[in-house]
């Protein structure tokens, strides 16, 4: 039996060695091996690049040109720094990010050696509708483990989740269909009867009615997971003296309203008024770009997303690159007012 | 508790440590509470379905052996009639109700359907049969009946076999918990190594072959032909890397114990014909058929209509038994007319001058034939409905001449055309060239394990060769398996 043990025990040795080594030099290489978290590593470069990346900008799709007519394809991260270049920005942008996989980010950043000096949040306000917040492939479960976990811990990932000692599926498919839909505070459906609408051939007046209250008008809760994600991140982010530049990101509103009426907007209104109200209360200023951003800046097919032309992403941009400024000169104000107050006494 | 499952990898050596630290008078105890624990993982009040079936059965065994005449066949029809009875509501009742209902409906009668809302507890139908064999073989005189009625428990229960098989008879395992095993190195390994390459073969193989089939099945007619083909190639290699790597983790697990499991599984896939096929596929369940069904039924020692009844009934019955479909009935109908249809040839064959088949050309058409009807036939029991298993069947066909065509004719834009058909549910051509890749791997394993038995072929190498496979081996479980929940799929039945 000694003989077994003993064995078996260099087996593991040798085991857990090989793993550390391909996980650290060949999984990076090779994406069948790797959990398939590709855009992480970004992270990393751009905190070792401290000087170069001082301000990091998270965020969905959004951020990016999609809109096969632009002739300017520059991201909206990319018109800051071009309209100020003292932004100097790092974009973790990616399809579907929300403020789940934003909290990993600032924890992995609070433990790491180099932080930057800001973090631009962009908030959609349909990442807090069950079709995203429930959707299973924007549940970015591998990326929060890597972000939350300890490196040596990562390396062993993707043997654990193919032992079921990580989950990497809390939210089935199943669940997602099964979750309840709200405009206000009254249920209208389950998100399958949506998500089987939108595969309809005919996009209808209705469906696409339907698919704004789906969107955006299911009464927003101060407790909803993701704000309290936004809280933990202003918690973090003031303890590490990191500025936070929070803004809600522009929706096709006018389209919302000539759809649904009114009451869209007031709805909406009401919902970035619990975003900003929990911002207010962590002492992070609100910039509320919901509205700013009128129907022809947009470019969505029949179905409402959030996707801007050049003219949308310029708006937001120069709104961005105003909020940012004003914010500098009221913390060195601040600062200076401080500063002023120490040496007086 | 799932053999590719976390929970497994602690469970499994902290059972076996304790196994052989344990005095023997203690192990049978040992093994039938991991063997509860191991069941109650999955629904822990559905034990005690269990344990109702294992009392009727302990007590049924012990009156047969008793009496005599009369009373001796009525405790074997009670005993047959109350565990069937289990299985009959748990895994047929919403079947029958719907049929039922359907019935009713064509024949414009009102009859709402009343369905069972319970989950199928698992291997229910692996453990009944085990539990029916045992009654059988003790009516039959060819086994004494268990007086230990935990001993009897832990032969319906004992874990590596619980869920899945094999099926064991009473023969060959209940004196095997009487028993003393002693820790042997070479019998530790040899079952540690079975377990490895179970392990691969569901892990590296059935589960990255799963990722196409599903996604090709589930929305199957949104694909034609040649993808059909591929997915329904790749499943019946999914289901073989599930069904044999599942029976390599269980056999290998009791042979580190000390205890011998039947195999369950002879390289099917290089079968010659139909019969030889069922000769080495489940073999525990194939034989079980054979010893209480067909043979009761009377065999091959009938009249020639009633020999071809006696094939098909057996493999009609044995798709009923993979599962409540009519899928399944299907698929069963369908190898009991092969094998009907082969006995027929192979009977008749003498009046027919045809030559034996010798030539390698000869045998290798052969297998491809044979593998080409298994595989029609899987269509059956992996599509999800009739509708779309006979959309499947048809394209697969279509698939195959496309193929056939593509190959005898060597037209590059038909080979373009397919290669591109077989990566349509990929993400890219690389993907493809890792199945192709997979499936290369696992043929060359397979051909070394048919002629010389891989695990034993691997022994014989020198220290630095096996090491070396070992560790290979071992990374590509832990790293190119699938990131998430794989059950087995026997562990369904």
């Amino acid at each position: 039996m000694r003989k077994l043990f003993v064995r078996c025990t260099v087996l593991i040795l040798i085991l857990v060695l090989s793993q550390v080594l391909l996980s650290r030099y060949l999984v990076p290489n090779v994406p069948m091996l790797t959990l398939g978290i590709p855009g992480i590593g970004k992270l990393d470069t751009y905190l070792n690049l401290h000087e170069t990346y001082s301000t990091l900008y998270f965020g969905d799709s959004i951020i990016k040109a999609y809109a096969p007519s632009d002739y300017d394809a520059r991201s909206i991260a990319e018109m800051v720094t071009a309209q100020d270049p003292t932004i100097k920005i790092g974009d973790m942008s990616s399809p579907g990010y929300g403020l789940n996989i934003f909290e990993a980010m600032v924890t992995y950043i609070s433990h790491a050696s180099k932080k930057p000096d800001a973090i631009i949040i962009p908030i959609n306000m349909r990442s807090f509708s069950p079709q995203w917040d429930m959707r299973p492939e924007y549940q970015f479960e591998k990326e929060i483990f890597f972000l939350t976990h300890n490196k040596f811990v990562f390396y062993f990932g993707k043997p654990l989740s193919i032992f079921q000692a990580v989950n990497f599926e809390s939210v089935t498919s199943e669940m997602f269909r099964g979750t309840p839909v709200f405009s206000g505070k009254m249920q209208i459906g389950t998100v399958g009867i949506f998500e089987d609408k939108a595969r309809q051939h005919t996009i209808t007046d209705d469906i696409v009615k339907d698919f704004y209250q789906y969107d955006y008008m299911g009464q927003l809760d101060s407790n909803h997971r993701k704000l309290l994600s936004l809280q933990n991140i202003a918690n973090m982010a003031n303890e590490h003296d990191i500025h936070l530049y929070v803004y809600i990101t522009p929706i096709d509103y006018e389209q919302g309203v000539q759809y649904v009426g009114p009451i869209f907007k007031q709805q909406v209104k009401a919902n970035t008024d619990v975003v900003c109200a929990v911002l207010k209360k962590e002492g992070v200023p609100c910039l509320n770009l919901v509205f700013s951003v009128g129907s022809k800046n947009f470019e969505h097919g029949l179905l409402p997303n959030e996707h801007m032309k050049e003219s949308g992403r310029n708006i937001v941009a120069d709104e961005l690159v105003r909020f940012i400024t004003s914010q500098r000169k009221q913390s060195t104000q601040g600062s200076a007012q401080a500063y002023g107050v120490a040496k007086a006494r | 508790m799932l053999f590719n499952s976390f929970s497994f990898l602690v469970f499994f050596p902290v059972v076996t440590i304790a196994y052989f630290a344990l005095p023997h008078r203690f192990r049978w105890a040992l093994l039938l509470a991991a063997s509860c624990l191991f069941y109650m993982a999955f629904i822990p009040y559905y034990i005690l379905i269990l344990l109702v079936t294992i009392l009727i059965d302990y007590y049924a065994g012990i009156k047969i052996e008793d009496e005599t005449g009369k009373r001796k066949k009525v405790y074997l029809i009670v005993s047959i009639v109350s565990t069937c009875l289990v299985l009959a509501v748990f895994k047929y009742f919403n079947f029958l109700e719907l049929n039922v209902s359907a019935l009713a409906h064509f024949l414009h009668w009102n009859y709402s359907p009343t369905l069972l809302a319970i989950v199928l507890p698992i291997g229910l139908s692996f453990h009944t049969f085990q539990s029916l064999s045992y009654v059988i073989e003790v009516y039959r005189g060819e086994q004494k009946a268990e007086r230990n009625f935990g001993i009897y428990s832990l032969y319906v229960m004992f874990y590596p076999q619980l869920v899945a098989g094999p099926i064991e008879r009473p023969q060959n395992l209940l004196h095997q918990f009487y028993e003393k095993h002693s820790f042997d190195y070479s019998r530790v390994t040899f079952g540690l190594q079975r377990m490895m390459w179970g392990f691969f073969k569901k892990i590296v193989i059935a589960d990255n072959l799963a990722f196409y089939v599903d996604k090709v099945y589930k929305v199957a007619p949104e694909y034609s032909g040649v993808t059909l083909l591929t997915a329904t190639i790749f499943f019946a290699i999914q289901i073989y890397c599930d069904f044999s790597g599942y029976s390599d983790i269980a056999i290998g697990s009791a042979q580190v114990m000390g205890f011998r499991l039947m195999d369950n599984f002879k390289n099917p896939y290089f079968s010659n014909s139909i019969q030889e096929f069922w000769n080495r596929w489940h073999i525990s369940l194939s034989t079980w058929f054979k010893d209480y069904l067909y043979i009761p039924l009377g065999g091959n020692r009938v009249i020639t209509i009633r020999w071809i009844f006696n094939i098909v009934v057996t493999f009609l019955i044995s798709g009923l038994w993979h599962g409540a479909n009519w899928t399944f009935v299907v698929w069963g109908l369908l190898h009991g007319t092969y094998l009907a249809v082969y006995s027929l040839i192979k009977k008749y064959r003498a009046l027919i001058p045809i030559p034996p088949i010798t030539s390698i050309y000869g045998k290798f058409g052969s297998k491809l034939l044979t593998f080409f009807l298994v595989v029609i036939a899987w269509v059956f029991f992996r599509a999800p409905t009739m509708r779309d298993a006979l959309y499947i069947a048809k394209q697969s066909l279509y698939g195959i001449g496309t193929v056939m065509y593509s190959v005898f004719t060597l037209n590059v834009q038909t080979l373009n055309d397919i290669v591109s058909a077989m990566s349509k549910p990929l993400p890219s051509l690389l993907y493809l060239a890792c199945y192709i890749g997979i499936i290369g791997v696992f043929f060359c394993l397979e051909i070394i394990d048919h002629k010389r038995g891989i695990i034993p072929y691997i022994r014989t190498k020198q220290t630095w060769f096996r090491w070396t496979i070992y560790i290979l081996i071992a990374l590509a479980i832990m790293n190119l398996g699938v990131a998430r929940e794989t059950p087995f799929i026997y562990y369904q039945f």
